[in-house]
C-alpha cells in the first residue's frame, strides 16, 4: 500500500527548522546512555596500577592479538569463499529452486556460535561421534588439531556466511540492468561486461561484508572459548573470573575496542561507497538471468553441500543428542523458566530499542545537521563494542552504583541495548528514508502537532520498518551469551547459559534440548523478516 | 479571470503581508528581502524557473521553514517576526504539495477527515458532503490512495485541504505530476473549485500557460525576489524588465533608439506601448513577441529563416534580419516556408512595443 516515491523527493528528507526540543533532550539522553559503557571502560582502563599495564602488554597479550586478528582475517576470507558464488548462483543465474536456497542459506543465522562449537565438539572432538564412528573402520583414535584454530575457522565460517551473502545478494540485485546493458551496446561480451560492469559494483559490498564478518569474529567469545582458542574475548573473560584484576580485564577491553574501531571505520568507508548501485532515475528493470547450463549441477552441488554442513548436520546432531539424552534417561527435561527468562530479556531489549532508537531515527533522517550525526554515531557505539567489553563495563558502573541496580536484569536489558541499537535502527531508518517528509508536512498543515503527526502518520507508515527492527533485535538478543554469563542475577538462568554451562563441560545431551529451543525459537523472527521480503543486514 | 482586477477585489483588504523576507541555504541566498501583498479572496501565481525560491517562498509562508528575517503576517496574525514563529499546525493555512501526499495507509475519506476530526460530527459531516461533491470524489470515499488516477489524487488533496477551510491555500506545482492532456482540463476544474471555495490562493508553477490561465494576478519571481506582480495581461504586454518580457512569452530582442514617441530600429520605426520618459537618442532593446511581425516570402526581403519549429496549431519561424539579429515569428496557417528563404517584415499599425533601456 506504501507507495515508494521518487528517487528525488527521497533525498529530500531533511529541513531546516530547529530540532523540537523534546526530541533534543530525547536524543541526548540515549546517546549518553550509548556510550557510558565505552567512557566507563576508559576511564576504568586509566585508573588501573602499573602491575596491569605490564601485565596486560607483555608478549602474550601480543599473541593474544594475533591470534584474533588472524582468526578474523580467515574467517572473514573463509566466508567470502563461500557466499560469493553463492549469491551469484542465487541471485543472478537460473539455478533450480532459487527461492529454497535462499531460505536455507540464511538459518544459520540462527545458530548461535556456541552452539555450532557444541555440535562441531561433539562431532569432531575427542570421542565425539565422528570419530566413534569411524575408529572401528579406520582405526584413529582421535582426531587431531581440530580444536583451535581450525576448529574456529570452521565453525565461524560456516555460521557467519549469511552476512556476506545476505549483503553480496542484494548488491548483485540491485546492480541496474542498464548499465549491464549499456556495455553491451558498447560490445563487450559476458564475460568482460561481468568483470568490468558487475564486479566493481559489487566490490565495496564485498569488501564491507568481510569487515563485519572479521568484526563479529572478533567480538566472538562462545565459539573461540568453548574451542579453546586463546582470542582477547577468552583472555577478558578469564581475567575478569579470575577476578583478582579487574583492571587487566578493562585494559584489554579497551584495546579490542579499538581494533574494533577500526574494523568499524574501515567498514564505514567503504561502505560509504556502495551508494552509487544505482545512479538512474526511473523504474528498475527486473536483471537478465544467466543461463549457466550444466554448470547447474556443480552449482547445486556447491549450495547443497553448504547448507548441509552448515544447517542440516547442526540439526542432525541435536536431535541424535536430544534423542540419545532421553533414552539414556538423562534428565533433559527442559526448565521452562529458562525459556521465560530468555524471551523476557530479547523481548524487553528489542521493546527497549526499538522505543528509544525510532524518535533517534527519525530526527536523523528529518533533521541533518551535526548534532544529529554526533547522536547517531553515538548510537553505533555498540556496534565496535564487543559484548563482553560492554558486560565487563557495566560491572563496572553497576558495583559502583552498587545496591539497587547491580545484580539486577537492569544492567543486563541495559548492556543488551547498547550492543543491539544499531541493529535497530538501520531498518527503521531505510523506512523512514521512503516515508516522504511531505506527508508529515501535510499533517501539519493540516494542523496536527508532531505528537498528533507521529500518531497519525509516522508511524502507522513505520510499522514495517518497526516490525524488522524489533524482529532483529530480538533475534540477537536471544543469541547473547557474554552479556548474560557476566551480567545476569544470581540463579538467573536462560536457556543461553544453559547451553553453555553444559556444553562447556561436556554434558552434550543435557544441552540438546535448550539449543534446539533456541533455535526454534529464534527463527520464528526470521521467518517473518524472511516471508516479508525486505532482508539486509 | 486574465482580466485587470475589479474595482471591488481592489478594495478588499490585504490578507497576506510578506515584508523583507529572506532565507538562505548555506551561503546562498534563496530569498532575498521579498515583499509580498496578497488580497482577499485572489489566486496569485508565482511564475518563475526552477530554483528561483518559489517553493521555499510557499514553506516559508506556511512554517514548514524558518525564515532568516523578515515578517510574515495573515490578517492580524503575526506568523513570523524577529526569530518568533507561529507553528505551521497553527497557521491554519492549507497546502497542496506537488506530490500531493495523500496519506497512503488512510482511504479517501479518512484522508479529507484528517484535518477536521476535532470539529463535532454533524459539521464533520457537512463538510465532508461539501468538498466532496465540490472535487467530484463522490463514490470514492474508501479508496486508497493507490488506487485513485492522478487526476482523482490531485482533487482528493484538494479536498482534504479544503475541508479545513483554510484562509489561505497554498499550491505547490500541484500539476506538475500529470500528464500533458490532463493537465489543461484539470486546471480548469481546479480552478472552479477553488472560486467556488472563496479561498485566496497562492500558486506556485514554472509554466507560464498556467499562471496566466489560471490567476487574478501573476508573481514574476527572479532570483529570490519578485520582479512584477501583475494581472496576467499586463505582464504579457506591460512587462517592466527584460527578464520578466522572456519570462511572460517567447521574447526576441533587438536594440533600438528613442525618437519621440517611437524607437529606431533595423526593422524600421516602431511604435512605443507606453509614453516612456526615455529621452530620444537614448538606446533600448526593444521586446518583440512572436505575433508582432507577420512575414511574407518576398526574393528581395531582408530577412532569411534560420530555423523552423512546428508545434501543430502553428509553426514558429526564427529571421535573420539584414543587421544580423534574429527575431522570432509565428505563422498560423501550414506553410511551406523552409529554412533559407528569403522574407519581408511587416508589422501593422495596432501592434506597440516595449523597450528596456540597455
Amino acid at each position: 500500500m506504501i507507495k515508494k516515491n521518487p528517487i528525488s523527493q527521497i533525498t529530500d528528507t531533511s529541513n531546516t527548522r530547529p530540532i523540537p526540543s523534546v526530541l533534543v533532550l530525547i536524543c541526548l539522553i540515549v546517546a549518553l546512555f550509548a556510550i557510558s559503557p565505552l567512557v566507563y571502560l576508559a576511564i576504568e582502563a586509566s585508573q588501573t596500577g602499573t602491575d596491569s599495564w605490564v601485565w596486560t602488554f607483555r608478549m602474550n597479550t601480543v599473541w593474544i592479538l594475533w591470534r584474533s586478528i588472524i582468526l578474523a582475517i580467515s574467517v572473514a576470507a573463509g566466508t567470502l569463499l563461500i557466499a560469493t558464488p553463492i549469491a551469484f548462483l542465487t541471485s543472478r543465474t537460473n539455478i533450480p529452486f532459487r527461492r529454497f536456497w535462499n531460505l536455507i542459506t540464511t538459518l544459520p543465522l540462527v545458530i548461535p556460535s556456541y552452539v555450532g562449537a557444541y555440535i562441531f565438539l561433539s562431532m569432531m572432538g575427542p570421542n565425539g561421534l565422528l570419530q566413534k564412528a569411524l575408529s572401528p573402520i579406520t582405526g584413529i583414535s582421535q582426531f587431531p588439531g581440530l580444536y583451535g584454530y581450525t576448529g574456529s575457522l570452521l565453525v565461524l565460517t560456516f555460521l557467519n556466511y549469511p552476512y556476506v551473502l545476505l549483503t553480496l545478494r542484494s548488491a548483485m540485485s540491485q546492480i541496474d540492468p542498464s548499465q549491464e546493458e549499456s556495455a553491451r551496446i558498447l560490445g563487450l561480451g559476458r564475460i568482460n561486461i561481468f568483470r568490468r560492469v558487475s564486479i566493481p559494483q559489487i566490490r565495496p559490498a564485498l569488501l564491507s561484508s568481510g569487515l563485519l564478518v572479521a568484526l563479529y569474529t572478533l567480538s566472538d567469545f562462545g565459539a573461540v572459548s568453548l574451542l579453546r582458542y586463546k582470542t582477547f574475548t577468552w583472555s577478558i573473560y578469564n581475567q575478569y573470573e579470575a577476578s583478582f584484576d579487574r583492571g587487566s580485564a578493562a585494559l584489554l577491553s579497551v584495546v579490542l575496542c579499538l581494533i574494533a574501531t577500526i574494523f568499524v571505520y574501515m567498514e564505514s568507508t567503504t561502505r560509504g561507497k556502495t551508494s552509487y548501485f544505482r545512479t538512474s532515475m526511473g523504474v528498475a528493470r527486473n536483471q537478465e538471468r544467466f543461463d549457466i547450463g550444466w554448470w547447474k549441477i556443480p552449482g547445486i552441488l556447491l549450495c547443497s553441500v553448504v547448507a548441509f554442513i552448515s544447517v542440516v548436520i547442526p540439526v542432525i546432531v541435536l536431535t541424535y543428542w536430544l534423542v540419545r539424552g532421553i533414552s539414556h534417561g538423562e534428565k533433559t527435561v527442559l526448565n521452562p523458566e529458562t525459556i521465560v527468562n530468555s524471551l523476557l530479556i530479547s523481548i524487553l531489549t528489542a521493546v527497549v530499542v526499538v522505543t528509544i532508537i525510532t524518535p533517534i531515527a527519525y530526527v536523523a533522517t528529518r533533521y541533518r545537521n551535526v548534532f544529529s550525526s554526533l547522536v547517531e554515531k553515538a548510537c553505533f557505539t555498540g556496534f565496535a563494542l564487543p559484548s563482553i567489553a560492554v558486560a565487563i563495563s557495566l560491572v563496572f558502573i553497576g558495583s559502583y552504583i552498587g545496591k539497587p541496580i547491580y545484580q539486577s536484569l537492569f544492567l543486563l536489558i541495559f548492556a543488551c541495548v547498547v550492543l543491539y541499537l544499531p541493529i535497530g535502527i538501520s531498518p527503521i531508518k531505510s523506512t523512514l528514508l521512503q516515508i516522504s517528509p511531505r506527508l508529515e508536512e501535510s499533517s501539519s498543515t493540516l494542523g496536527k502537532g508532531l505528537f498528533n503527526t507521529s500518531l497519525a502518520v509516522t508511524l502507522p507508515l513505520l510499522k514495517p520498518g518497526i516490525a524488522m527492527a524489533f524482529s532483529l533485535v530480538f533475534l540477537v538478543s536471544m543469541k547473547e551469551l557474554p552479556a548474560v554469563l557476566i551480567l545476569s542475577p544470581l540463579d538467573f538462568h536462560t536457556l543461553t547459559t544453559t547451553i553453555w554451562s553444559y556444553s562447556s563441560e561436556a554434558f552434550f545431551a543435557k544441552a540438546a534440548a535448550p539449543a534446539l529451543i533456541l533455535i526454534l525459537v529464534s527463527s520464528m523472527p526470521l521467518a517473518i523478516i524472511f516471508f516479508k521480503g525486505g532482508f539486509r543486514t | 479571470m486574465g482580466s485587470e482586477l475589479d474595482d471591488d477585489k481592489i478594495m478588499n483588504p490585504v490578507l497576506l503581508e510578506c515584508r523583507k523576507l529572506t532565507k538562505r541555504f548555506g551561503d546562498k541566498l534563496v530569498i532575498d528581502h521579498l515583499d509580498l501583498d496578497l488580497v482577499d479572496g485572489e489566486i496569485l501565481s508565482i511564475l518563475g524557473p526552477s530554483g528561483c525560491g518559489k517553493t521555499t517562498l510557499l514553506r516559508l509562508i506556511s512554517g514548514l521553514e524558518q525564515p532568516d528575517g523578515g515578517t510574515i503576517k495573515l490578517g492580524a496574525d503575526v506568523f513570523f517576526t524577529d526569530g518568533k514563529s507561529v507553528p505551521t499546525n497553527k497557521r491554519g493555512l492549507g497546502m497542496v504539495f506537488q506530490e500531493y501526499a495523500l496519506f497512503p495507509h488512510l482511504t479517501v475519506e479518512q484522508n479529507v477527515l484528517f484535518g477536521i476530526s476535532k470539529l463535532p460530527s454533524n459539521i464533520r459531516e457537512n463538510r465532508i458532503h461539501k468538498v466532496m461533491g465540490m472535487t467530484k470524489l463522490d463514490g470514492l470515499e474508501s479508496r486508497f490512495p493507490s488506487e485513485l488516477s492522478g487526476g482523482e489524487q490531485q482533487r482528493a488533496a484538494l479536498a482534504r485541504t479544503l475541508a479545513t477551510q483554510p484562509s489561505l491555500m497554498l499550491m505547490d506545482e500541484p500539476f506538475s505530476n500529470l500528464d500533458a492532456s490532463l493537465r489543461s482540463s484539470l486546471r480548469n476544474e481546479v480552478e472552479n473549485i477553488l472560486r467556488l471555495s472563496e479561498a485566496a490562493t497562492i500558486f506556485v508553477t514554472h509554466d507560464r500557460d498556467e499562471a496566466f490561465s489560471i490567476s487574478d494576478r501573476v508573481a514574476i519571481m527572479l532570483e529570490g525576489k519578485i520582479h512584477q506582480i501583475d494581472p496576467p495581461d499586463q505582464i504579457y504586454f506591460w512587462p517592466t524588465t527584460k527578464n520578466v518580457a522572456s519570462m511572460g512569452g517567447i521574447c526576441s530582442f533587438i536594440p533600438g533608439v528613442i525618437s519621440n514617441n517611437s524607437v529606431l530600429t533595423s526593422l524600421g520605426e516602431l511604435p512605443l506601448r507606453v509614453n516612456t520618459n526615455l529621452r530620444n537618442g537614448t538606446h533600448v532593446e526593444v521586446s518583440i513577441r512572436p505575433n508582432d511581425f507577420i512575414m511574407t516570402p518576398d526574393p528581395e526581403g531582408t530577412g532569411v529563416v534560420t530555423e523552423k519549429e512546428f508545434r501543430g496549431d502553428d509553426t514558429l519561424f526564427w529571421v535573420e534580419t539584414a543587421t544580423g539579429e534574429t527575431i522570432c515569428c509565428k505563422h498560423k496557417i501550414r506553410t511551406t516556408l523552409f529554412v533559407g528563404l528569403r522574407v519581408s517584415l511587416s508589422t501593422d499599425q495596432y501592434v506597440k512595443f516595449n523597450v528596456f533601456p540597455i
